[in-house]
């Protein structure tokens, strides 16, 4: 069998992809869907959820709120820059606020400009 | 074509082959890290317990009750896993190992739209189709976990990619491809700019590639004994089972794009040269290797430890080694 080597458009070679993918998935269930009526079985048993023997109760209890995960990160990773940015945006100062965005968008500006001049010297 | 595509897509390296190699692979890090612990390991399926994956893979698919709770969605679960298995094989019609190769211009972005998205995706719907509190926090780990493994992953894979484009530009059928890296990435080795470059990327993505199997240190989406077992602990039977297999097929399909991205494949040898076989098998058993010797020395991180550790050991190098080979690229 030779190889046979496709070159596409990327947007078609996307929509072929996803293709391949739907068509491969399909196949699996299908063997499965296939196999499993003719030799597998479906319990009834076991209907509750496993909390570890706790009675379902136990779930209405206050808990962590998921919002803890992003803030761990802040502290864990970016605790200094978290404040840096927060005492310049939050100072209640206008002109502190107009520098800081200024600041950023000047920086996204140049770093565009260097893109475009190594685009164009290219 | 279409002969050859099905063949592609369901034998050879589809859907059959994929599954064998993801089958083997298990029993492969199963058997090693059991005799690194003094164990056994599989011992009684087939030669040296090699069949022991695939009679555990029967025994859930068809044998075993499929045991609902009253809020689960088993037919979901099934749904994504098969979606999750479709887009890791569907990615493999972009290697030339596939006798029909698929390449375009940056196919590289539907490479991580299939494997980086899809499959990730697919193992967190998994784990929600079953609510329970332990698998919720598996879900909430391995979300975590996500949000730095895979922007890490892409940035990894970025080195070998710029830097094929950049020094073989005239060379190459396609930019930015993965069909055009695997081609001559292994040029990449023997150049001594671009060397400690593709040093630094392999570090990195053998580091990411532990953690994006969730293998020890990096287990904390299922840790057992901790959380039960994570995101699976209302699996069972048939959704236990293809979840085992989707959870194969990811280590396998990103291990087989680590040999030929960062190693190179069989080349400077033909793919059907006996060379060529023996480099490729070789390749694969050796990272396969390396997998199971971390996930038998190391312990279980906590989770800050390993977003910390993916951080300082994965993004930041490979983002500086990105910074570098671009650099390199625009002065070759």
């Amino acid at each position: 069998m030779n190889a046979i080597l496709e070159i596409m458009d990327t947007y078609m070679l996307l929509i072929v992809e996803v293709g391949v993918a739907a068509l491969v998935s399909t196949i699996v269930i299908a063997i499965y869907a296939l196999l499993r009526a003719k030799y597998g079985r479906r319990g009834g048993e076991a209907s509750e959820m496993y909390i570890g023997g706790e009675h379902p109760s136990i779930l209405s209890r206050p808990s962590a709120p998921t919002t803890g995960l992003y803030w761990g990160f802040v502290r864990a990773f970016a605790k200094k820059l978290y404040f840096y940015i927060r005492d310049i945006v939050h100072s209640g100062r206008l002109n502190e606020w107009a520098a800081y965005m200024s600041t950023w968008f000047g920086f996204l500006m140049i770093t565009a400009l260097l893109c475009l001049a190594v685009l164009i010297a290219r | 074509m279409l002969p050859e595509l099905v063949f592609s897509i369901l034998v050879f390296p589809g859907l059959v082959f994929i599954s064998a190699l993801a089958l083997f692979s298990e029993w492969f890090i199963r058997k090693t890290v059991a005799r690194m612990q003094n164990r056994m390991g599989p011992s009684y399926v087939g030669p040296f317990g090699i069949l022991q994956p695939f009679a555990d893979l029967i025994k859930l698919l068809f044998v075993k009750e499929e045991i609902a709770q009253k809020y689960s969605m088993p037919t979901m679960a099934k749904f994504f896993a098969a979606m999750g298995i479709g887009a890791a094989i569907a990615s493999l019609t972009l290697l030339p190992i596939s006798p029909v190769r698929f390449a375009s211009n940056y196919d590289f972005l539907i490479f991580f739209y299939l494997c980086c998205l899809w499959i990730p995706i697919s193992l967190i719907f998994i784990g929600l189709s079953a609510p329970n509190p332990f698998s919720e926090t598996g879900v909430s780990r391995l979300l975590t976990l996500t949000l730095i493994i895979e922007p890490s992953y892409f940035i990894i894979f970025l080195i070998p990619i710029i830097l094929v484009t950049y020094v073989y530009g005239n060379e190459i059928p396609t930019v930015y491809s993965i069909y055009s890296t695997s081609l001559y990435s292994w040029k990449l080795w023997l150049n001594p700019v671009t060397m400690p470059l593709m040093l630094i990327g392999l570090i990195c993505v053998l580091i990411n590639i532990q953690a994006k199997s969730m293998f020890q240190p990096f287990n904390i989406p299922e840790a057992e004994q901790e959380i039960i077992a994570g995101f699976e602990t209302e699996l069972s039977g048939p959704v236990l089972g293809l979840t085992r297999l989707l959870h194969d097929i990811d280590i396998t399909v990103s291990i087989i794009y680590v040999v030929y991205v960062f190693l190179g494949g069989p080349y400077p040898f033909r793919h059907l040269s006996l060379p060529g076989i023996l480099l490729l098998i070789a390749k694969y058993i050796v990272v396969l290797l390396i997998v199971s010797v971390i996930k038998s020395v190391f312990g279980r991180f906590r989770i800050d430890q390993a977003i910390r550790v993916v951080f300082k050991y994965c993004l930041v190098p490979s983002l500086i080694a990105v910074i570098v080979a671009t650099i390199v690229a625009l002065f070759i």
